[in-house]
């Protein structure tokens, strides 16, 4: 019990990066919810980029 | 009707076809590895190998996406349209403060934040970051808080910094300055771990230091 509790085991490392994953993935759909509700066209007409940042 | 259609959709001017990928995608840079050593303290303490722990880097929300932001007036963010981090930027900071840090203090023992219980820790940094990003007038900015602490959590210094830089011309000039703000951050940590460890646990090389420094104090 202690040595598959133990914060160096197999299993917590497993957790830490599935949580990481999963941070990651939740920051990822809220860089597209963002993204879209700034640009809803884009889904359509692609992303639009100014000719200042080209 | 429907030939004329599929024509319009196949051809390049239709507004359909595939667009070309401008994406640009940006990195931090550790110190470059012909850097000297920060000074001779630190190479004098490099035998003691320090383990150091580095974390909880705390980063603004604005600053946690992907797109480069830069700050157009003081109370306005401008997020650039294609240039890119290649990874979240408090995630990039992290890895290359540590690794700053391990060449400073000439240590492979860097442990990342949150570390096994068990861990003997000799000093961890704590860093608070306030702003890192670049001014549409061509100066990249870095402001952090950080507190040394000792292995038992103990504060042992706290201290701010401010960095600027000039952000160079070409596409790097604001990853590049930004890089150097954030060495310039590292060496003044890693100073600081220098000195505090010199009076903690002074060894016999380090003597002279502390006559020298007692003698311009007296």
């Amino acid at each position: 019990m202690q040595a598959t509790l133990d914060s160096d085991s197999p299993l917590s490392v497993n957790i830490n990066t599935a949580l990481e994953e999963l941070a990651d993935t939740s920051r990822s759909v809220g860089e597209l919810t963002d993204y879209l509700q700034r640009n809803p066209g884009s889904l359509v007409r692609g992303k639009y980029v100014p000719d200042k940042d080209r | 009707m429907i030939v004329v259609c599929t024509c319009a959709l196949l051809t390049s001017c239709s507004p359909l076809a595939p667009q070309p990928d401008h994406s640009k995608f940006f990195i931090l840079t550790p110190l470059s590895d012909g850097s000297a050593p920060v000074s001779t303290p630190a190479v004098a303490i490099s035998n003691s190998s320090l383990t150091i722990g580095i974390g909880p880097i705390d980063f603004p929300d604005y600053l946690r996406r992907l797109e480069v932001v830069t700050r157009a007036s003081p109370n306005q963010l401008d997020l650039s349209a294609e240039k890119r981090w290649g990874e979240p930027l408090d995630k990039n900071f992290a890895r290359v403060f540590s690794e700053n840090i391990s060449r400073l203090l000439n240590t492979q023992q860097i442990e990342k934040y949150p570390w096994p219980v068990r861990t003997h820790i000799d000093y961890q940094i704590e860093v608070n970051v306030q702003r890192f990003e670049t001014t549409s007038d061509g100066q990249s900015q870095l402001t952090a808080r950080w507190v040394i602490k000792d292995g038992a959590g103990t504060d042992l210094y706290a201290s701010e910094t401010s960095a600027s830089a000039q952000v160079g011309p070409g596409e790097t000039g604001a990853s590049s300055a930004l890089s150097s703000d954030l060495a310039t951050l590292s060496r003044e940590v890693a100073d600081r771990v220098t000195e505090l460890h010199r009076r903690q646990a002074p060894v016999n090389t380090t003597d002279s230091f502390r006559l020298s420094d007692h003698s311009v104090g007296g």
